[in-house]
Formats: structure tokens, sequence, C-alpha cells
């Protein structure tokens, strides 16, 4: 069967797009998952940072040879992993001008062992700024109409430009996720400056308050506190005036939980950043304002 | 000063003036805190009680704004106790000699606080009892983990080659019970050990 001129023109370009960007999608195996990973800039990967769950190193493919890749860094909050790439130099991709349009048509890349693969779609959502679940801010929450291959996520999304707008991971409810590649792209420069990406520092040691105290205190029925057992020096804690002793009850509104769940407040933003802490000192309650900095070098 | 019993007032008093320390009014309850001279800057010295028994006395003398010096039996002489947690100036042992105790309430009025290195026979038998807490190293390690750097920068940071580096690890993760370097900052964040 012949196909019509229009078709096999609309193949022709498919096609370019692909053999122009495969040699820049590689395949990522760690212990336990496979992946895959794109070149950005400066001799640096992309992927997604949680299937990593954690490793240090993973092993990228690259026409039939498995080289050691450091992970420089892996922002959950962002779900974005940075690696050194080991191996031939490849063309890196570009970005996109612009940002998604809501039916706009993409392909999302994949490398499995040595085979490339090509989901074809749309922005299925465009929406505003999203909030992570892991306590990261992207500038827009990307939902992809394709199916993923297998080992396709951490691949990159491009336009029909064959420019990246996004990097594919999997979201809940088998739904395909774009992180916004202004995210990627600023991941990348932070590791390129400071080798990791920068994340807020209070300069406070806390602890969970016993139940009995806090029933005693009649504090924040219902939900913890967490009491303030150490200020670092020349902190940003102890600038903004907080001492030992102190007790917590909420951050930037929201009741304390635990202390990792400060934490995840503290990482979710950058140094310069501000957090509102509610402290309850003796008898009086106020709102401390801490502008957060990076943590001291050990 | 404050103590429950007469004797132990009396004791007290006693041993505050071998210290060179002038006592300016005993009181036996919370209340009596607020016919505490106004202009009192001076520490409040407060022994033979427990720490639930301390506890209204140390919310009392922050409403006075008055520094407090607990003198307590060895075992709760910990920078971790609620005493110390709670606000409490200075933890001492009641054994304390007076001089000891008269350069800790010197301090006070310095704005310092002041808390015993732990007696070695604690130290034992929390750590008998306690979850394996980390070493120096491990806690100057696991900053920098929580800073985001990887292995290589942390060797190259601490001046240590990537595999102690990973020997290091492998032990904060065995104490903290943790297979991921998130999971051992959330933990180390938990049991307060880490600086958030």
């Amino acid at each position: 069967m012949s196909q019509s001129p229009l078709s096999s023109q609309l193949d022709a370009e498919r096609t370019a797009i692909l053999e122009h960007a495969a040699a820049s999608v590689l395949a990522v195996e760690s212990q336990r998952v496979r992946q895959s990973a794109f070149v950005w800039r400066g001799g640096l990967l992309v992927t997604a940072a949680e299937p990593l769950e954690g490793a240090d190193t993973v092993r990228v493919l690259q026409d039939g040879n498995s080289n050691e890749a450091e992970v420089l860094a892996a922002d959950l909050r962002t779900d974005i992993a940075v690696l050194r790439f080991p191996g031939t130099p490849a063309p890196a991709l570009a970005a996109a001008a612009a940002a998604p349009r809501v039916g706009q048509t993409i392909v999302a890349l994949g490398r499995l062992a040595q085979d490339l693969s090509a989901s074809w779609g749309s922005v299925q959502l465009s929406g505003g700024p999203w909030s992570t679940r892991r306590g990261g801010t992207l500038s827009r929450r990307l939902v992809l109409e394709l199916r993923l291959a297998h080992g396709a996520e951490g691949g990159p999304v491009l336009d029909l430009d064959g420019r990246a707008v996004a990097m594919a991971v999997r979201g809940p409810a088998n739904q395909v996720l774009g992180i916004p590649i202004d995210a990627v792209e600023a991941a990348v420069s932070d590791v390129a400056a400071h080798g990791h990406i920068p994340r807020g520092y209070l300069g406070v040691r806390v602890v969970p308050l016993a139940l009995g105290l806090q029933a005693r205190h009649r504090l924040n029925a219902g939900h913890a506190v967490l009491i303030v057992a150490d200020v670092a020096q020349a902190s940003p804690a102890l600038a903004a005036g907080l001492d030992i002793g102190d007790l917590l009850l909420a951050i930037d509104g929201d009741a304390v939980q635990t202390p990792d769940r400060l934490l995840g407040r503290i990482h979710g933003k950058r140094p310069g950043e501000t957090l509102r802490l509610t402290r309850r000192r003796g008898t009086t309650v106020d709102e401390v304002n801490v502008t957060l900095g990076s943590r001291p070098p050990a | 000063m404050a103590a429950f019993q007469p004797e132990v007032r009396a004791a007290l008093h006693s041993r505050l003036e071998a210290g060179g320390l002038g006592v300016a009014f005993e009181i036996d309850s919370p209340a009596g805190l607020a016919r505490a001279p106004a202009e009192l800057t001076a520490p409040l010295v407060m022994t033979g009680m427990s720490w639930p028994e301390t506890a209204p006395f140390l919310a009392a003398a922050r409403r006075e704004q008055i520094p407090v010096a607990l003198l307590l039996e060895e075992e709760f002489l910990d920078a971790r106790h609620a005493a110390f947690r709670g606000g409490a100036a200075v933890l001492l042992p009641w054994a304390v000699s007076s001089a000891a105790l008269a350069h800790a309430l010197e301090s006070v009025g310095y704005g310092l606080r002041v808390v015993p290195r732990r007696p070695a026979a604690a130290a034992d038998a929390a750590a008998a009892t306690a979850p394996a807490s980390l070493s120096l190293r491990e806690r100057e390690l696991l900053e920098l983990v929580a800073a985001g750097l990887g292995n290589k920068a942390i060797a190259r940071r601490l001046g240590l080659s990537v595999n102690t580096v990973k020997y290091h690890l492998a032990s904060i993760f065995t104490k903290l019970d943790a297979r991921t370097r998130a999971e051992a900052v959330s933990a180390a964040a938990r049991r307060g050990e880490l600086m958030l």
C-alpha cells in the first residue's frame, strides 16, 4: 500500500527528529531499575531521581559499552538527578524556547540497552506552578498523553522542532508527567556552579517534645511540637533569635509534625528564601521569619 | 534560692555562702517567685526536687525572666534532659563544689548556659540502652550528605578517600537503619542528631 505524500512527509519529519536526538539519549542501569537519561550541557546527563533510590553511581550504556557514572545530585523534590557523563562525548539537547501548550504534539524518547524507543503523544495538561509531593516547586504541572515505553522514564520529551520541553517521569495512577525543562536547566546550572543543588539551612537541632509535657502545657492538641535542642553558631536560626528551649509550633502556617518534616521544608527552599516559624517561648507565641542560609562547610 | 525542705534550703544556703555568694531570698513554691525583688537578676538556684516538681518553678522563673540553676542527681546531668531543654540555665550535680557553683552562676550573668560533661558511668549506661549514636566523624559526614554532596565531593571536603567515605556511610546506614542517603538524613533528623 502506497502512502499519501502528506503522511510520508510527516513520517520523514518525525524520523528526522529522532535521528537528530538519538545520540543524546542513553540507557541507565542502577541496581533496581532501567531508565533513560539525556545529555544536557557541560558533559552532564540528566535522569529521573526517584527510581535511583539514593544510588551513588549508576551504569550508563553507550554504543554497547557500560561505564560507571557518578550521581552528582539527586533532587527528590523535583525528581531531577544529574550524572557526570562517563563515555564518549555526545551532543547535548537544546531547550524549547516556549512552555508546552495543551494539545501540542510531543515525543518521549527512551533507550533500553541499545534500542531507542519513541512514544508519540500530546500535552494533556499544562497548568500553573506545581508544588510537588516532596516539597519542590516547578514552573508548570505537565501531564502527558502518551504511553511511556519500558525503561523510558528519565528520558527527554521533545517538541516537533526536536527541542526538549520536559523530562518524562511516571506519576501516580499510571500518569506520565513532564518535569519542565527550565527545572532541568536550573538543576544542571546549580551542579555546574556548586557541584550539587543548594538546599536551605536553618541551623537547629530539634527533638519532639515528650507527650506528657505537651499535655501538661496544653500545646498544639493533636499535633507534635518540636523543641529546639541546639542552635548552631553563626547560623540563620541564631540571627533570627531562636534559642534552646524554644518550642516550634508551625512552619509557614502548617503544624509541625516531625523533625524530618521540618527538614523537608528547609530543604525544599533555597538559601536566601524565608521560612516563617511559629514559636512559643514561655507563655508568648510569636512568628519568627528566618532567611535560610546554606549549610556551612564541615 | 528554692527547695522544698527547710533542711535542704539550710544546706544550700551555707554552700552558696561558702562560695562567696549571697542569698537574696528563699522560696518553697513557684508562687514565692512573685515575691522576688523586681531588680533581681541573679539566677534562682533550686535543688532537692525531681524534674516534674521543678517544671512549674522553671515556668514561673521564665515568666519573671529569672535564669534557673538546677542541682540534680548525676543521672539527670545531660543537655538532653527536659530541664535543660526546658530552659534551665545551669545543670550541676548536687555535690558540686561551692567554687564551681559560683563560677557557673557567674557565667549565667554573661548569658552562658552550663552543663557538665557527662559522667562516664552515666554515659556508659546510656550507651548500653540507647541506639548506637553517630561518631563525630560520622556526624560531620552526614552533614555533608544532608547538604546534597556526593561521595567524591565529601571525600575532597574532608580529605578522605572515596572508599573511606563509603565505609563511614555504611556504618551510618547500619546505625540509623537506613538504606539510602535520604533515609539516613531523615533518621538522623528524627533522632535530633542533625543540624537542620
